[in-house]
């Protein structure tokens, strides 16, 4: 009986097909409508996981943008050492990361874009304008992140000459020839960056969950016409950055501690990736926190810089303080929100826009850069200046934003120095990672890592 | 197919019923042994020219119907020198038989896929090991049994943590991407060796199996002996074959040992008072080299107070206690190791009659490990039953299950690893002082929280089972069939008390982990079996057949936190279930195989064989793979012209083998496009996870193989040599593709690797009468190289890299040239295209170029057995020779002259000075980071002899034993690694850290434990 039995059994060839229990076929992926929202909300897994504002878009661009002495890496990771030293071999898994999540994302979002038909043939169908303006928000500040750290900034040199990153618009079905795409230029990544992030502010709704809305595609544009310096840019930012303000129906927390480490988007957020309980963690407060909170504690904060915050100052004491070592309170919990943008940045970026554009003066939303910048330092209990130049603006964005990732890029996009070091010198830009270059024959290094 | 096998089938049937039983002549009598005289039982007598056989009883008679006439028979036996005699019958006779023991054991028989043959007849390359090589050894698991007895077997236990990961590669590594490991089948059913590790720590799923079980273990190692398997014999197959019952009174034997463990070797680090005056010099030569410190310019914003921050962290550390006069000097390195004990108890009985014939086990053992916390227990049981119904049919069953409990610790490269304790600094105390709580404020989490607050239980339970069955359609002819099941299920069970909330982000009120795992493996097979001769001297032995495996893999998990109460670990008592998930995977094979063997006056043999797989693992159309091999054998000593020297050489047999086989460990669907679920904020998302690969197919090895059995001196001197190559093409590569595309690799069939290399086995019988002494030596070489891989660079470990024209895994990076003496800094090699060398200060500034192989050159073994009277001696050397380990994982931290404060290693105090400038140690400077990147500084030579195995035994004289019932006392003390002879400066040169791994990450050691030295006492009595 077993050997009939083994016959039988044996020579049956229906066995072989099998098909995976746990993945779907790429024809099946995209086939519905919930599919293609379900591959929205994957690539925001991507853009706020550690690669990405749950950790290196943040932390790992504030050490590289920071002088050593003042924000320290103490921990054990070479990585991020390197990255804190300003001295990164193309090898480094930080930057590595960032490139390889980076285009994860952005592949992503492309697969979400090839897909719109499934979810609508009317292009005029709301939830296939909301999907379709998401996915460009997060393509479009994404490319935002990657241009601005793996090539020169906009304002260093020609950006039209100048290499950016490789542009990537459609989804990957093969791996072939054409996949070996080279880099794009600054310029070029910057318009597709504009297209895609003015879509999103036209198409987005003003309240869309804990989704990107139209004000988070306004601030994020207004970063982008920041980092592009002209005066048209600045103005175009302070328009971005007054809408948010003015339409956005958001507001300063009353305490400034109460703008972070939110489980639910507070008054002041305006676009947050969120960590849940059952994400833990997110890079930012690994490095940031002291293991008392579950982290590794292992970026201190020193005593210089305290020095630029009056005593009064409720920033200065937003700090815990671990075995000795100071650390932010600004990603000090697990399981909450990261916040990428809030309103007080918006103030500030009004501020030194309409400086740069009319001084002193009251200028776009009728506001003085003044009471912009007064109106942070007031909630943050400093004293009120009473007459601000663009170098206070810069002080007190480094003030209120420290540690939120935004030092690198503002010492790049005005020239002005990183550790006692001009910002335009090529060791600013990350090398592209090593990987990259040895599978993409096409793929130029960035100069001074070759 | 359906339709083949049953013309086949239906063939069979014709061809018994034409056959019919001549009347005759009965020739019977007793066989016995030549030494003893005691009748022997199960010897088959055999007349080839007739195909017709019998075999003798419990008694050792036996009676067979010949037709007049003058016949050749063979008689053979398990173990006993296989004869041929002539006899000439003309009424019944009877003819009484003597075996003679065969010390050599060219009749030994030799298991190979879906069949045995005599090792007299074996063409291929099939190493083999017994029970008495392997039974009440006092390891983890069967390879450990086996290491160091095997020519051209490289077995290696990845670190000293219990049943944890073992690297076993036979000839070398064969893939890139795909597996290394060798197909396990245990009696006839393939056995799941997948790791089921839920914390990346590779498992080793055959620490399952109770190897007191084991009969023999048959390694087939060229193409020739492993094509049988096909796609799946491309490293090598290991059949392991369970014990047998014999017919007979039933013997019961019981077994005891029991004895302790502890590290082969611990290092050597600073006190307190070495790690505080180092750390002070370590800080103020920073402060010199970089530049003014704070106390020189106060408030200065680009100063960094070295000097200031030492002192600081040794006040955080010493925890108030006198540091200056090192009123603590905690040894961190003896917190990670705890007195292990280990005890086993074996019971089994075997016995029967003609008709039914049954082996039955059962064991518990439990072993402590040498890290704190580690320790490892199994329960098995085994029935093996076999039946014979009638002349025709034979059937049995063989069943095993086991339940082992695992309590395992965290990987490596945790804080929480015992072994990452001696990170620590010795200022700092164990315990707040006065008290005995563990000391939170250390440096890095105080892993010992661990020990005390969590606990991680991996319980096994698997059950291996199989039947077959046996119908004779006449002596020669048969046909058998095979099912059978493995089926393993591994529950982890994991608990972190709020204690240890400092290594654990998500820890609040504790937090746990249950998960779920388990694999059920099916396998039937069937095959025809024809042994008979064409003509007068023409024999043949013929299989044909077919298999079917199909495997299903199912996963859940739970995990939460917040426990409502200190000492409630399971999951019903945490508040907050934070998720969970689930998964499932199949997969399933299909073959149809057949082989011939064919020998010619026991002097030339040949054998031929071929296999077509499918596999699931590929796309519709090229799910089938041919895998086809031919051996030939020259028994030189059958030759007329060798008769004159035959008291020289006694045999010797050339053997040559080509064939193919193949790899299909490569995951479950590579060559489809898939999308995987992933989450944003508890929300369901999905991404694509590989892009398709239609054009995907199977990995092939073609290997040649030639090689040579010899015996000299009447067989006093025997022995084994084979020379081989194996060259793997169209390997299922990992390639790395750009990451723009979304993707980071895609699984290819790109370029190729060879493997060549040699193996020597030399046995000698140095004295024999009442002073025996036998020596066994073995020695194997083989030479990796990976031949072709597109021109990519695959990385893997720390350093490791797959380079075309380089061995699998070398070390690839920057080669340390020793310290300038001048100013103390670390100094790197720049090499120039003409090969001259300069040296840097600049780390980035150096070349990067291959630094080291972590392959070893030559593997091998010395046993020494010494019997006198009723003792018995054994002693193993076991050797690895010319592979390196790469120890910069651990000693960036551990040796790196007080770059962190991690404790370091005693030879830092060597470090340069002004006055000690010249050394191999860069100055000591914190923070300073002064020759600790990766270098080939922390590469050093992980050659090693060990001893690994010493056996004292003294069997009771059966004289003493009579009236007492019992038939057998044995007494023995077994030492396990209890010397080994190696320059390797970490803990033990056998390592490869549990975290970082695969086929390129090979030879890294990170806070890796060392193996364990045991010394235990054992009594062995049989009634």
């Amino acid at each position: 009986m077993v050997v009939a039995l083994s016959v039988g059994l044996a020579a049956c060839d229906g066995v072989l097909d099998l098909a995976p229990q746990a993945s779907i076929t790429d024809e099946v992926a995209l086939s519905t409508p919930e599919g293609v929202q379900n591959t929205l909300v994957g690539a925001y897994d991507t853009f706020g996981g550690t690669n990405g504002y749950g950790g290196s878009f943040v932390y790992a661009m504030e050490l590289y943008g920071s002088t050593q002495n003042e924000v320290i890496w103490n921990g054990t990771f070479f990585d991020q050492r390197e990255v804190w030293q300003k001295n990164i071999p193309a090898t480094n898994a930080v930057i590595t990361g960032m490139w390889t999540a980076g285009y994860n994302t952005i592949n992503r979002v492309n697969n979400v874009l090839s897909a719109l038909d499934v979810v609508s043939t009317d292009p005029a169908d709301p939830d296939r304008v909301r999907i379709e303006a998401e996915a460009r928000f997060i393509r479009g500040t994404t490319y935002f992140e990657l241009v601005r750290a793996f090539g020169k900034a906009y304002t260093n040199g020609d950006p039209a000459v100048n290499l950016g990153v490789p542009l990537i618009t459609t989804p990957t079905r093969a791996i072939d020839e054409a996949s070996n795409v080279s880099r794009a230029t600054v310029a070029a990544i910057y318009t597709q960056i504009e297209s895609d992030l003015t879509f999103a502010k036209n198409n987005l709704p003003t309240d869309n969950d804990i989704y990107a809305t139209t004000f988070a595609a306004s601030a994020m544009l207004a970063r982008v016409h920041m980092s592009k310096g002209t005066a048209s840019d600045y103005t175009a930012a302070a328009n971005e950055a007054n809408r948010v303000i003015t339409l956005g129906g958001f507001s300063l927390e009353a305490t400034f501690g109460d703008a972070f480490n939110q489980v639910e988007n507070g008054d002041e957020t305006v676009f947050s990736v969120v960590i849940t309980p059952l994400d833990g963690t997110n890079n930012n407060q690994v490095y940031y926190a002291s293991s008392g909170f579950g982290g590794r504690g292992d970026i201190d904060v020193a005593d210089v810089h305290l020095d630029q915050y009056e005593l009064t100052d409720v920033r200065r004491a937003f700090f815990h303080t671990d075995s000795g070592e100071r650390h932010t309170n600004k990603f000090r919990n697990s399981g909450r929100n990261v916040v990428v943008v809030r309103l007080a940045e918006m103030h500030l970026t009004r501020a030194e826009a309409n400086f740069r554009v009319t001084g002193t003066a009251a200028g776009v939303g009728g506001v003085t850069p003044l009471d912009d910048v007064n109106t942070v330092r007031v909630r943050a209990s400093a004293t009120p200046l009473l007459a601000v130049t663009l170098a206070d603006i810069m002080a007190e964005r480094r003030r209120e934003l420290s540690f939120e990732g935004h030092i690198f890029h503002d010492m790049r996009r005005t020239g002005g120095n990183i550790d006692g070091e001009a910002s335009t010198l090529d060791k600013f830009v990350f090398p592209i990672p090593e990987r990259e270059i040895l599978v993409n024959p096409n793929l130029q290094q960035n100069t001074g890592y070759n | 197919m359906k339709q083949l096998m049953r013309a086949f089938l239906v063939g069979a049937l014709c061809l018994l019923s034409g056959q019919a039983m001549a009347q005759g002549l009965t020739l019977s009598g007793v066989v016995t042994d030549q030494s003893t005289g005691e009748p022997l039982p199960a010897v088959n007598i055999f007349v080839p020219t007739l195909n017709r056989g019998a075999v003798t009883d419990v008694d050792g008679n036996y009676s067979l119907v010949l037709p007049a006439g003058t016949h050749e028979l063979v008689i053979s036996s398990v173990g006993y020198k296989r004869t041929r005699q002539n006899v000439t019958l003309s009424r019944n006779m009877t003819l009484n038989i003597e075996m003679e023991p065969d010390v050599v054991g060219l009749d030994q028989v030799v298991v190979v896929g879906f069949g045995e043959v005599s090792r007299r007849d074996v063409t291929g390359s099939i190493s083999s090991v017994t029970t008495d090589d392997i039974a009440y050894q006092p390891v983890n698991t069967v390879e450990n049994a086996i290491q160091g007895k095997i020519a051209g077997v490289f077995i290696q236990q990845d670190n000293g943590k219990l049943g944890q990961g073992m690297t076993v590669r036979i000839r070398g590594s064969s893939s890139v991407t795909a597996g290394n490991q060798p197909l396990y089948v245990i009696d006839g059913v393939p056995a799941i060796s997948d790791d089921f590790s839920t914390n990346g720590a590779v498992t080793n799923p055959l620490a399952d199996l109770n190897f007191n079980d084991v009969e023999s273990i048959q390694i087939l190692k060229d193409a020739s002996a492993a094509a049988i398997y096909g796609s799946r014999a491309a490293n090598g197959v290991v059949l392991i074959t369970t014990k047998k019952g014999r017919a007979g009174r039933t013997q019961f034997t019981y077994n005891f040992q029991t004895g302790f463990s502890e590290p082969t070797n611990k290092m050597e680090f600073m006190n307190a008072t070495e790690y505080r005056d180092y750390f002070r010099q370590a800080a103020i030569n920073s402060e010199n080299y970089y530049g003014d410190g704070c106390s020189v310019v106060p408030n200065d914003p680009n100063c960094y107070d070295y000097i200031g921050d030492v002192e600081f962290y040794f006040g955080y550390m010493a925890q108030g206690t006198d540091f200056e006069n090192a009123e603590v000097n905690s040894n961190w390195q003896d917190e990670a190791f705890q007195d292990a004990g280990m005890f086993s108890h074996d019971l089994s009985a075997m016995g029967g009659n003609e008709q039914t014939r049954f082996y039955a086990s059962g064991h518990f053992s439990d072993q402590d490990g040498i890290l704190i916390r580690n320790r490892y227990q199994r329960i098995s049981g085994r029935l093996n039953v076999d039946h014979k119904a009638s002349e025709r049919i034979d059937l049995g069953v063989s069943v095993n299950s086991s339940r082992t409990l695992n309590q395992r610790l965290a990987a490596d490269n945790a804080f929480s690893t015992p072994l990452q304790l001696v990170a620590q600094s010795p200022l700092s105390p164990i315990y707040i002082p006065g008290t005995d709580e563990l000391n939170p404020n250390t440096i890095y989490y105080n892993g010992l929280f661990d020990r005390d607050f969590a606990s991680y239980k991996t319980k096994t339970f698997r059950t291996l089972a199989n039947a077959y069955g046996t119908f004779r359609f006449s002596p020669s002819l048969m046909l058998r069939g095979d099912l059978g099941a493995d089926i393993m299920t591994v529950n982890d069970e994991e608990f972190y008390g709020p204690e240890t909330a400092d290594n654990w982000s998500n820890n609040v009120g504790g937090i746990g982990f249950n998960t779920w795992q388990q694999s059920v493996t099916y396998t039937a097979s069937t095959y025809l079996n024809w042994q008979g001769s064409l003509a007068r001297d023409h024999r043949v032995d013929a299989t044909v057949g077919t298999s079917m495996q199909y495997s299903d893999y199912n996963y859940a998990d739970v995990f939460g936190r917040n426990f409502t109460a200190a000492g409630l670990r399971n999951l019903i008592s945490a508040a907050e279930i934070l998720g969970g998930g689930s998964n499932g995977s199949e997969y399933a094979f299909t073959s149809y195989f057949a082989r011939a063997n064919y020998n010619y006056k026991e002097k030339y043999l040949a054998t031929i064989s071929g296999r077509v797989d499918a596999s699931s693992r590929f796309g519709a159309d090229n799910r089938y793979g041919f895998f086809p091999a031919a051996s030939f054998g020259w028994v030189i000593t059958e030759e007329d012209f060798s008769a004159s020297i035959r008291e020289q050489l006694s045999y010797a047999k050339m053997r040559v083998s080509y064939g193919l086989t193949g790899n299909a460990e490569i995951g479950n669907f590579p060559y489809l496009a898939l999308w995987g679920g992933n989450s944003y904020a508890s929300l369901p998302g999905q991404s694509p996870t590989q892009t398709a690969n239609p054009d995907l197919k199977w990995e092939q090895t073609s290997q040649f193989n030639v090689g040579m059995d010899y015996g000299l001196f009447n067989n006093r001197v025997t022995g084994e040599f084979d020379w081989y190559v194996k060259k793997t093409e169209d390997l299922l590569l990992n390639v790395n593709v750009p990451a723009t595309t979304g993707f980071l690799s895609a699984v290819k069939n790109v370029g190729s690797l060879e493997n060549k290399g040699w193996e020597l086995v030399i046995n000698t019988f140095n004295l024999t009468g009442d002073f025996k002494w036998n020596s066994s030596f073995n020695i194997s070489s083989n030479k990796n190289k990976i031949t072709n891989i597109d021109g990519q660079v695959i990385t893997g470990g720390f350093i490791n890299r797959a380079i075309e024209g380089q061995p699998i895994g070398v070390f690839y990076g920057k080669e340390y040239a020793g310290v300038d003496e001048t100013n103390g800094d670390a100094l790197y090699y720049v090499y120039a295209a003409d090969g001259t060398r300069t040296t840097t200060a600049s780390w980035s500034a150096a070349t990067d170029r291959v630094i080291g192989d972590p392959n070893p050159d030559y593997v091998g073994g010395f046993t020494n057995a010494f019997s006198y009277k009723g003792f018995d001696l054994s002693v193993l050397f076991q050797f690895v020779q010319g592979n390196d380990r790469y120890f910069g994982g651990m000693g960036r931290f551990a040796v790196a002259n007080g770059d962190f404060f991690d404790n370091q290693t005693r030879d830092q105090l060597n470090s340069w000075t002004p006055t000690n400038t010249n050394t191999n140690v860069p100055e000591a400077r914190l923070y300073g980071g002064n020759g600790t990147r990766h270098s080939s500084r922390y590469i050093m030579d992980g050659s090693y002899v060990r001893l690994k195995n010493v056996t004292l035994s003294y069997n009771v004289p059966r004289t003493l034993l009579q009236g007492t019932g019992m038939s057998k006392v044995r007494l023995y003390t077994t030492g396990i690694n209890l010397l080994t002879w190696t320059d390797y400066k970490g803990w033990d040169p056998e390592v490869d850290t549990d975290f970082i791994g695969g086929n390129i990450g090979l030879g890294n050691d990170f806070y890796s434990a060392p193996q364990a030295k045991t010394i235990t006492f054992g009594v062995e009595i049989g009634f």
